[in-house]
């Protein structure tokens, strides 16, 4: 009976071991390599049960004394507050940084902003101490930082990644510490159509960078350990497990300064309190998962549609403006025939809802064609490919056709977007009357720069519509890219808005209703942006932010409308300025600056003017206190918190995938790179070992 | 063992008596066969695959290293200090990877022209099973299927979480990024942790290339 104890003994050790393998892994902390519990496990040390007992028992051991914490990652916890005065915002976003951890840790956070906001304020509560942010050269802030971080000193860092893209860095995070950074923002409403638009990211779309870049967006690190390191945390933020919940709390004021028809928000569930003309939104859910951007729209009382509104703002003796006119609708415009060259996005990132509603208004599109029009499509991913080698008229056999080739696209590998641009904007020089590239895409892309150099080249009389699609599309490339484009950029977050955007798309680019729009001031010393103005549809307003350094001066709008010319004459004191809200109007100025800046970052321009370009922005962002490329906000505690000498750890905070990404495995983990043979060689030698001293067993009795 | 100092009885053997022996050598030899196929697969298909590179990088079209395979090799992987070489297949999944180390789709592609993050992945009991070796300062040379070799050195190596996805994310420098399971002896079949070699690109030929011509391909 002996020999069958010794049996059992040896089967559940087996089972034991093979039970405990997988957990010796995942309780090991990969911070300590050096305590790796599974190579003791070796095939060699299994002669008897007692070892492997041990092992069993070492594991288990090792699975309670290091707590189930694998990468300590800072939680965070986002807040988020939304100011509309008239027809700017103010923001504010307070992160919570909290460690869980038993070390003392530096936390990264990559956050995705508006990619018109100006960053200007940064402030750092510790304890209920309030240390504010200062604006210095982005090499400088790091250092001061980085002393910071040396002397143990509590310290906050925001810089600016891309345009649309921001890091906050805090060092010195004492184990269980909370500390709460202040980022404080404006940005610019969008009006179209009789309705203003919010737009909050709360998250960012992984990008997909081509291999086949010619010329770097970003710029080339040193060549130490430290900041390459830094440059791949910072480029690319981190992504969440699945079940991450990093949620977001935001609230919104809106003070329109008009009577309002209706307001809501098309993105989340919100509850709405009146208070006099304030509105104060909320989201119904309390926090709600960061996986999609926030979308409020309210819509003026059709009475009191803004026709003119100016915003005005006195800073360091100079007056800033923000002019906004609606053109009148010109009565009975026939119908002008056009080139539409549909282009739509069929890369790996589209997966999922996203290329079904791309489908979806790319049908609509085509449907809606009238046959004076002609047409083509292109289909993008790695390569371009379109339907026909020189647009065709829009006959009803053709939409039919072209309708059925959309139907059928499918999804393929990464996103080279310069083939389908240089295709869309090829024009072969037959004029087929206006000719509108709409764009259907995520833009996720990184090799922004040098597409918008090509668009800028190539655009010749094409003009480019990005329709942006998913659910957190990069805006950031999608305005650039209408801004170089002389057009104009829509965004569909939802298979439900795809039908009422493109309809509405769509009605406007039938309806061109101002080109070549000029806008001269009194003054010939006023900077105004966009130096350029571009065409202008029905419904769409135009809006030029101004510095005027006599203070009032009139200004003469120029344009061409249905062939003949327009013009309109504002006279100072400047216009009636509609809604009232205008002398409330706060940081004018700095939306000024930012829009000087995103002129000055011109990829056409020759290396010596780029370098200019580069110092007016340094003296632009310094002088209105804004985080650029060039510019960061630091703010530092005086007194040193941590040990010295105690190096922090560095962690990235997780971000959540934009909804719809669930589908990219790629994107969710880095592969899985593990067999289990050593566990069936493993398996093997104790079957053998088993059947050994079986064998053994029963022929022992003879001997 | 103890059983041996047993004194013998005179009992009557049950002629059943060498079965759980033999159930026992059975499964040994099944579990041996598993725990065998994998490895010997891993190899067989490298050997298969060095053919179909060759073929390739002399002219011939990219064509799958045998009939039935669903991948094909993209690069060549050279470890000179360990004599190690590896061909590199398209793609990350489990099939691919039992035949080779993959190169993760949507990274930067293997070349002359790679300007961004070029990852590999690889299991770590086979041919990614080296990468515990590498040392910083150590030289990876790649060749692509036009037979161009561009060499990296080791910048770092460290242990990540799985879903740390940063280290496939954008490089601001031509970078080769190699990712294997962690710990290296581990048994089973899963990791929560990988470990990750960064290397960048020596010289600078690519990087300063001439733009292409605007011509859509």
């Amino acid at each position: 009976m002996r020999r069958w104890k010794l049996l059992i003994q040896i089967v559940v050790s087996g089972v034991l071991a093979w039970g405990a393998a997988p957990r010796c892994m995942q309780a090991q902390n990969p911070e300590l390599p050096a305590r790796v519990p599974a190579t003791t496990l070796d095939p060699g040390m299994l002669g008897t049960p007692t070892t492997l007992a041990r092992v069993s028992a070492g594991s288990l051991l090792l699975r309670t004394a290091v707590p189930g914490v694998f990468l300590p990652a800072p939680a965070l916890d986002t807040e988020i507050r939304l100011t509309v005065e008239g027809v700017a915002a103010e923001a504010e976003v307070r992160q919570t940084f909290r460690n869980p951890s038993e070390q003392w840790v530096e936390a990264v956070y990559a956050f995705p902003l508006p990619p018109n906001a100006a960053v200007d304020r940064l402030h750092l509560v510790v304890g209920g101490r309030e240390i504010e942010g200062e604006i210095h050269e982005g090499r400088q802030a790091r250092r001061v930082f980085q002393q910071a971080r040396r002397t143990g000193q509590r310290a906050a860092l925001v810089e600016q990644q891309r345009p649309n893209l921001f890091t906050t860095e805090v060092s010195n995070l004492g184990p269980g510490e909370e500390v709460v950074v202040r980022i404080g923002f404006r940005q610019e409403t969008r009006y179209d159509d009789g309705l203003f638009e919010l737009r909050f990211p709360l998250t960012v779309a992984p990008r997909f960078t081509p291999s086949e870049t010619t010329q770097g967006a970003a710029p080339q690190g040193a060549p130490d350990l430290a900041s390459s390191d830094l440059a791949c945390v910072n480029a690319a933020p981190r992504f969440a497990a699945r079940d991450a919940p990093a949620s977001v709390r935001l609230s919104l004021d809106v003070h329109a300064g008009m009577p309002l028809a209706r307001l809501g928000s098309v993105s989340h569930a919100v509850e709405i309190h009146r208070r006099g003309d304030r509105y104060h939104v909320t989201l119904l859910d309390g926090a709600v998962p960061a996986d999609r951007d926030f979308v409020f729209q309210w819509q003026p009382d059709a009475r009191t549609e803004p026709e003119a509104a100016l915003l005005r703002e006195d800073f360091e003796g100079e007056t800033y403006a923000l002019l906004m006119l609606v053109p009148p609708q010109a009565p009975d415009t026939p119908p002008v025939a056009r080139e539409a060259i549909f282009v739509v996005d069929v890369s790996g990132s589209m997966n999922g809802p996203s290329i079904r509603q791309a489908k979806a208004a790319l049908d609509l599109a085509l449907a809606r064609l009238s046959p004076i029009d002609h047409f083509n499509v292109i289909a993008f991913a790695e390569t371009a490919q379109a339907l026909y080698t020189s647009s065709m008229p829009a006959s009803s056999g053709e939409i039919e056709a072209a309708r059925r080739w959309v139907a059928a696209l499918q999804i393929r590998g990464g996103t080279l977007m310069r083939p389908a641009l240089e295709l869309a904007l090829g024009s072969d020089g037959v004029d087929r009357g206006l000719r509108q590239v709409i764009f259907v895409t995520d833009g996720g892309v990184s090799n922004e720069q040098e597409l918008f150099a090509l668009i800028a080249s190539r655009l010749g009389a094409s003009r480019l519509f990005p329709v942006g699609i998913g659910s957190a599309p990069n805006s950031h490339f999608m305005s650039e890219a209408a801004r170089f484009g002389r057009g104009a950029y829509t965004h569909i977050g939802s298979l439900q808005e795809v039908r009422s955007r493109m309809a509405a798309l769509l009605r406007k680019l039938e309806q061109p209703l101002l080109r070549d729009v000029t806008l001269t001031w009194d003054d010939p010393n006023v900077e105004m942006w966009p130096a350029q103005i571009r065409d202008l549809y029905a419904g769409e307003p135009l809006v030029v932010t101004a510095r005027l350094p006599s203070g009032a001066t009139g200004v003469t709008l120029e344009a061409q409308r249905s062939g003949l010319p327009y013009q309109r004459r504002l006279e100072p004191p400047v216009p009636a300025v509609t809604p009232p809200a205008a002398a409330r109007a706060r940081g004018i100025a700095r939306l000024w600056a930012r829009r000087a800046i995103a002129a000055l970052r011109d990829p056409t321009l020759g290396s010596d003017a780029r370098k200019a370009a580069r110092e007016a922005i340094l003296a632009l962002a310094l002088r209105h206190h804004l985080v650029t490329e060039l510019t960061s906000l630091v703010a530092v505690e005086h007194t040193p918190a941590a040990p010295a000498g105690a190096e922090p750890i560095r962690r990235a905070v997780p971000l959540p995938l934009p909804a719809g990404w669930a589908d990219h495995p790629a994107i969710r983990t880095l592969p899985a790179t593990a067999t289990p043979y050593r566990l069936w060689l493993l398996a093997a030698a104790l079957l053998m070992l088993c059947a050994g001293v079986l064998a053994r067993g029963v022929r022992e009795p003879s001997a | 063992m103890k059983a041996a100092t047993r004194p013998g009885t005179a009992r009557q053997r049950p002629p059943w008596r060498h079965l759980p022996a033999l159930a026992c050598a059975l499964l040994a030899s099944a579990a041996l066969g598993r725990g065998l196929w994998i490895p010997a697969k891993a190899r067989a298909a490298q050997v298969l695959i060095a053919h179909a590179w060759s073929a390739q990088v002399h002219g011939a079209a990219a064509r799958p290293p045998w009939p039935w395979a669903d991948t094909v090799p993209v690069a060549r992987l050279r470890v000179a200090r360990l004599g190690v070489e590896r061909f590199v297949l398209a793609g990350t999944g489990g099939t691919a990877l039992a035949f080779g180390p993959g190169h993760l789709t949507g990274s930067a592609k293997p070349g002359l022209a790679a300007s961004g993050n070029v990852v590999f992945a690889g299991h770590r009991d086979t041919h990614f099973a080296f990468l515990h070796q590498l040392r910083i300062g150590d030289q990876l040379e790649i060749q692509d299927a036009s037979g161009d070799t561009v060499s990296y050195r080791v910048v770092w190596t460290r242990v990540v979480a799985a879903e740390d996805t940063w280290v496939v994310g954008v490089t601001g420098h031509r970078a080769l990024t190699l990712i294997t399971c962690y710990p290296f002896g581990g048994l089973a079949g899963q990791a929560r942790v990988r470990f990750v070699v960064r290397a960048r690109a020596i010289d600078n030929r690519a990087a300063s290339a001439e733009p292409r011509a605007g011509h859509p391909r």
